[in-house]
């Protein structure tokens, strides 16, 4: 090297020192209050904090190399973005109904490796998911779960519904904000799969369409073809003494609508819901783009959807 | 790099990329065709999940609650109940267990119900032996689950 290019790398070597820690801590990330924390037994807290918190609570704890410039400017992205999806802190803000629900949705996510996300678990090795974590947080899900057999209430619901539905003009045109129309043809269509929910104490009928149904037989279905439609009709559970379970009331339709380039940025899958016996559209264009597809990203390696049956059933924890 | 290897890599990440998902779905087990489901029935004993389905007809007179009539076709398919792979919470049909059907025909003005059993595997096993007109009734006094 002669002397003039050693003093330009030196030169270099500086100014790229300069510039990685003149903004360090430069970028911090504001650590709001903590307000209606979760309260978790301490062995899953423990879980959440070494795994989740910085990413999911207002209590984050960055390494070091977090705080470096440029890096610091992706790790602010993550946690700003994973606290509007996710927040420990605030956890209290959330219905008790929807705090169950997602705590189902973080046992899900974890288990199907889509969080921590791998990205962060290479330089954070501390936030390692062992398979006794898991376990620990699916005892703790399990103990949430409430069966209740049919009261004298929900069975009058249940009939009130009916006698007005049966009595009722079958629905007229209905339209999502999002453009996407409810098809009464559903009905007439092959029937995907049956569910049954112990998280949420629901029943669900999937709908496949011609192409949809075609699809499956053909296994054509990574991704689903355009012009697929799969609807899902959802009933609360009503459970008799004998253990059998009938549709009690009627919940909503849910539609997915595949089109890969109208719906490029909700993985080429249009979402709609229609809620009620009066099919009432749900949400509005910034929701039916967001929330939907936030969840069902937990299964983007099959098209976003989950709700076919597998040969094997796996007992995967 | 040696072709072998080349040819390796490439067969490593096609192997990567369809991850074998849809070689793990099950064909559909029933075909509906022209029939509607009439009710959904999961029996947490049994550990199945069964869809009742009805031709035009049986839907119709159900919804109006007209007595039954010739021609009506009722069918119900009983799946075994099996954990969703890809949700935990959630349960789903698996293996087609069986499937009854309830055929309602006319014989001097008077309407009889002809029940049929077809099963691929033995979910009754408890149960056994079936009682057809215990089974027909049943199947005639489900509900329609709303739908609109
Ligand atoms: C490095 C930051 C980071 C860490 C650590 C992290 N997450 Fe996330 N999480 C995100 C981001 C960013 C999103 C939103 C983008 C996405 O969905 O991929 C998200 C989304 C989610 C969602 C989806 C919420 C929805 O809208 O449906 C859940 C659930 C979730 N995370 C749970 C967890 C759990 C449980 C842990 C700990 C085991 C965890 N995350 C760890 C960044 C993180
Ligand atoms: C918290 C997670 C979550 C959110 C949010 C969510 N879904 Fe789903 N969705 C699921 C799960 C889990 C299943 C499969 C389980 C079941 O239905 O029994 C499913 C199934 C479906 C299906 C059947 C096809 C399939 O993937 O199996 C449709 C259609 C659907 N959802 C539509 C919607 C629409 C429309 C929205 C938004 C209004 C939505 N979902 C929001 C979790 C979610």
């Amino acid at each position: 090297m002669s002397k003039r290019n050693f003093m330009f790398f030196i030169a270099l070597v500086t100014a790229l020192a300069a510039l990685l820690f003149a903004g360090y801590g430069g970028h911090g990330i504001n650590n709001g209050s903590t307000v209606g924390e979760i309260k978790a037994p301490k062995e899953v807290d423990n879980i959440l904090r070494k795994a989740c918190y910085d990413c999911h609570s207002n209590d984050t704890k960055l390494a070091w190399f977090d705080r470096l410039p440029i890096i610091s400017i992706a790790v602010r992205k993550d946690v700003e973005e994973g606290r509007r999806h996710l927040n420990f802190s605030a956890w209290e803000s959330l219905s008790p109904t929807a705090r169950k629900a997602k705590l189902w949705d973080v046992y899900n996510v974890i288990r199907a490796g889509r969080m921590p996300p791998i990205s962060y678990l290479q330089t954070h090795s501390k936030a390692i998911i062992t398979t006794a974590d898991r376990q620990i947080l699916k005892t703790y899900i399990d103990g949430l779960i409430i069966k209740q057999l049919a009261d004298s209430t929900a069975l009058e619901t249940t009939l009130s519904q009916y006698n007005s539905w049966i009595k009722s003009k079958a629905v007229s045109r209905r339209v999502s904000p999002n453009g996407i129309a409810h098809m009464p043809a559903y009905k007439t269509w092959q029937v995907m799969s049956a569910t049954s929910r112990f998280d949420n104490g629901t029943i669900r009928i999937l709908y496949a369409n011609p192409i949809a149904s075609q699809a499956i037989q053909n296994k054509n279905i990574n991704p689903w073809p355009k012009g697929s439609v799969i609807v899902k009709a959802m009933w609360q559970k009503l459970e008799d003494k004998e253990g059998q379970v009938r549709p009690g009331k009627f919940i909503n339709l849910q539609y997915m609508v595949k089109d890969k380039r109208k719906y490029s940025s909700t993985g080429g899958w249009g979402f709609a819901r229609f809620d009620g016996p009066q099919l009432k559209p749900y949400g509005d264009v910034l929701i039916l783009a967001t929330e939907c597809i936030d969840c069902h990203k937990t299964v983007e390696q099959n098209d976003f959807v989950f709700n076919l049956s597998t040969k094997q059933s796996s007992e995967k924890l | 790099m040696k072709y072998t290897t080349l040819y390796g890599s490439i067969l490593l990440l096609a192997n990567a990329c369809t991850s074998n998902y849809t070689g793990h779905i099950r064909d559909l087990s029933f075909q509906n065709d022209s029939l509607r489901v009439i009710t959904m029935i999961v029996n947490e004993r049994a550990n199945t999940i069964a869809v009742l389905f009805g031709n035009k007809l049986a839907l119709q007179n159900k919804l109006a609650q007209k007595p039954r009539e010739n021609s009506e076709l009722y069918k119900l398919v009983t799946w075994r109940q099996q954990p969703n792979t890809f949700w935990y919470g959630s349960n789903i049909n698996g293996t087609l267990l069986c499937i009854e059907t309830v055929e309602i025909t006319s014989k001097e003005r008077q309407v009889v119900p002809n029940y049929t059993l077809e099963c691929f595997d033995s979910p009754f096993a408890e149960a056994l032996p079936i009682d057809n007109v215990e089974r027909t009734t049943f199947i005639m006094n489900q509900q329609l689950a709303v739908s609109p």
